[in-house]
């Protein structure tokens, strides 16, 4: 077992230094780094001097080596356009990110196992048709196109609701259901097949055939062994939202490391690109990693593979 | 027994009337639309697609003259955009799903029949490119390439080859266990020749499936980056690229933002269908949530 987790642990640091690799490889994909950041006014000194500055002058090895261990500390080096610590500005806008996650993933959980239960309860019926037409169309719609049609029908036709920014409840509304669409439907999907694995087995029929009532025996019985995988893949989808998140931030000009990572880009800021990328591919392998030790705990069968 | 099982899962319920009702027509008629207008668009389209003409512009859709979906801030036709960015997200997609499809069933292939360190060294690549947030390392990178056709593809290649490699390898570990895979390798044959005439056929429906859903991902893929300003330049026609601009008429000109993403919402959707499909007819045993 200690072994499982020190193999997991190796694979996970081996995972991360891949990472930082390429993160660090990102901005120097063109050649200079410099040619991305300079304004085309800045002389000859100029250069010369942020070259230094930023270690560019040294040999790739030594700059990377810069890179890695100032990262291992939290030290991604001062962000161009804030002109502060990169890991600040991201520590600034992540909350604002989690909020919008979690009310995304809160949504498509109150739609998704509501949904995905009576799918597989009323198996072959409309409402499971119903409930696939759902998980389908939630994976071919376009995050971006979800968010414009929301503002078009609820902030431009109907006036209900602000079209951008963060304030109220009635702030967070458009772009949570935008973001959490994709997930709801997903959720659907896998509640569906966990409670029809669940329900075909032997002691949901003993269960019936004591004459349990079938409320009970799909509340208690079946949904309680059906939702492992459920909150498992909510968790991860949790990391996975951060790519959302780019788009859906970006429409409703919500201020979240998505739109702080479109910004970045538009403004040449690659410190806090970086930090960013970084940031995230770890929280991702972290929760990954996380995740596959809890399994081993509850599952004997992967321990003693 | 067996054998009467194996017929009934192979074909479900309604569907056994006859050939005609067990092709997915919704897919079949939408993507040959979608392809066929990609080939043929420019010879159909009522007008130049990129041409502007002012005294045009803002024309609603349904108006009798010859705007059918009416015409953008430019007065570009939207219909004859929305057919040229069928081109463009063709070819985006088909080529994408194609060479990174093609990379990563070799590595996955190399790394699950060779296994050792080139299985070690070929999964933790792919765990890598797995882990990375893709829509931003694809800002990135399109960033610093500079936006392009070409680039994108690039861009999407380099980050979609390791969803092949994880699921095919998985079924190659599968497969090496299987009993003609053995016998082989007593007959003598060399791995090689295993890997590209044993094993390839066995996984080649896998990769069919994959890839049909992947051509809907990548769809969106590049009009996510479009749409972000950072895929097709202006003034070519995209459908990401028309829903940006479109976002800036919104409060009086609805149908710049709804075409684009009709167009994209059919043919993903389409892509979805079949890929579903393909995965009952092709292999039943292949189930991914």
């Amino acid at each position: 077992m200690q072994r499982y987790i020190l193999k997991r642990l190796f694979q996970a640091v081996i995972c991360l230094i891949g990472i930082s690799i390429i993160v660090f490889m990102l901005s120097r994909l063109s050649g200079d780094p410099l040619t991305l950041m300079m304004p085309p006014e800045a002389t000859k000194k100029d250069w010369d001097l942020m070259r230094a500055e930023l270690g560019l002058d040294k040999p790739i090895y030594v700059q990377y080596w810069k890179f890695i261990t100032g990262a291992a500390r939290g030290d991604f080096g001062e962000s161009i356009r804030w002109e502060r610590p990169c890991v600040e500005v991201f520590w600034e806008y992540f909350p604002n990110t989690l909020l919008l996650g979690f009310s995304a993933m809160l949504l498509s959980l109150m739609i998704g196992i509501p949904f995905g239960i009576l799918s597989a309860v009323k198996v072959d019926t409309w409402v499971d048709n119903f409930g696939k037409i759902f998980a389908l169309l939630g994976q071919s719609l376009p995050v971006f196109w979800v968010g414009i049609m929301l503002i078009l029908i609820f902030s431009v036709n109907l006036r209900w609701l602000p079209t951008s920014g963060m304030g109220g409840w009635e702030n967070l509304l458009m772009p949570a259901w935008t973001l959490g669409w994709y997930f709801a439907a997903a959720q659907t999907r896998l509640t569906r097949s966990a409670m029809l694995d669940v329900l075909d087995s032997e002691y949901i029929k003993l269960a019936r055939m004591k004459g349990v009532p079938e409320r009970s025996v799909i509340l208690k019985h079946a949904f309680k062994n059906a939702i492992l995988p459920v909150i498992t893949m909510a968790a991860l989808n949790l990391i996975v939202l951060l790519n959302g998140t780019v788009i859906t931030e970006t429409i409703f000009a919500w201020p979240g490391v998505g739109r702080l990572v479109v910004q970045a880009i538009f403004s040449r800021d690659y410190p806090v690109v970086q930090t960013c990328v970084f940031i995230a591919s770890t929280l991702f392998v972290t929760a990954n990693l996380v995740v596959d030790i809890l399994y081993m705990y509850l599952d004997s069968r992967i321990r003693y593979q | 027994m067996a054998e009467a099982a194996t017929v009934k899962l192979d074909v479900p319920g309604r569907r056994r009337h006859s050939w005609l009702s067990r092709i997915p027509w919704f897919s079949t008629v939408i993507l040959s639309a979608v392809i066929l207008l990609g080939i043929a668009g420019p010879f159909v389209v009522p007008h130049d697609p990129i041409e502007s003409n002012l005294m045009d512009s803002f024309t609603p859709p349904f108006q009798a003259g010859t705007y059918p979906l009416g015409t953008d801030n430019m007065g570009r036709d939207v219909l004859s955009r929305i057919v040229g960015g069928a081109r463009i997200s063709l070819i985006v997609g088909m080529t994408v799903v194609f060479v990174a499809g093609a990379l990563g069933t070799v590595l996955a292939m190399m790394a699950g029949f060779f296994g050792g360190w080139w299985d070690s060294v070929i999964m933790r690549v792919t765990d890598t490119f797995l882990s990375l947030p893709y829509l931003m390392v694809a800002l990135v990178m399109t960033a610093v390439l500079g936006p392009s056709v070409r680039n994108i593809i690039v861009v999407l290649v380099v980050i979609g080859w390791a969803g092949y490699a994880r699921v095919l390898r998985a079924e190659v570990l599968k497969m090496k266990e299987a009993d003609f895979i053995r016998l082989a390798i007593t007959a003598g044959a060399s791995r090689w020749k295993i890997l590209i005439k044993h094993i390839f056929p066995n996984v080649v429906n896998t990769l069919v499936v994959l890839a049909t859903l992947q051509l809907g991902t990548t769809i969106i893929a590049e009009a996510s980056l479009s749409f972000l300003g950072m895929g097709v330049p202006p003034p070519h026609p995209s459908w990401g690229l028309m829903l940006a601009q479109g976002r800036d008429y919104i409060t009086y000109a609805w149908w710049l933002c709804v075409w684009p993403g009709l167009a994209i919402m059919l043919t993903v959707l389409a892509c979805n269908l079949l890929g579903d499909w393909l995965r009952v007819r092709l292999d039943p045993k292949f189930r991914q949530l």
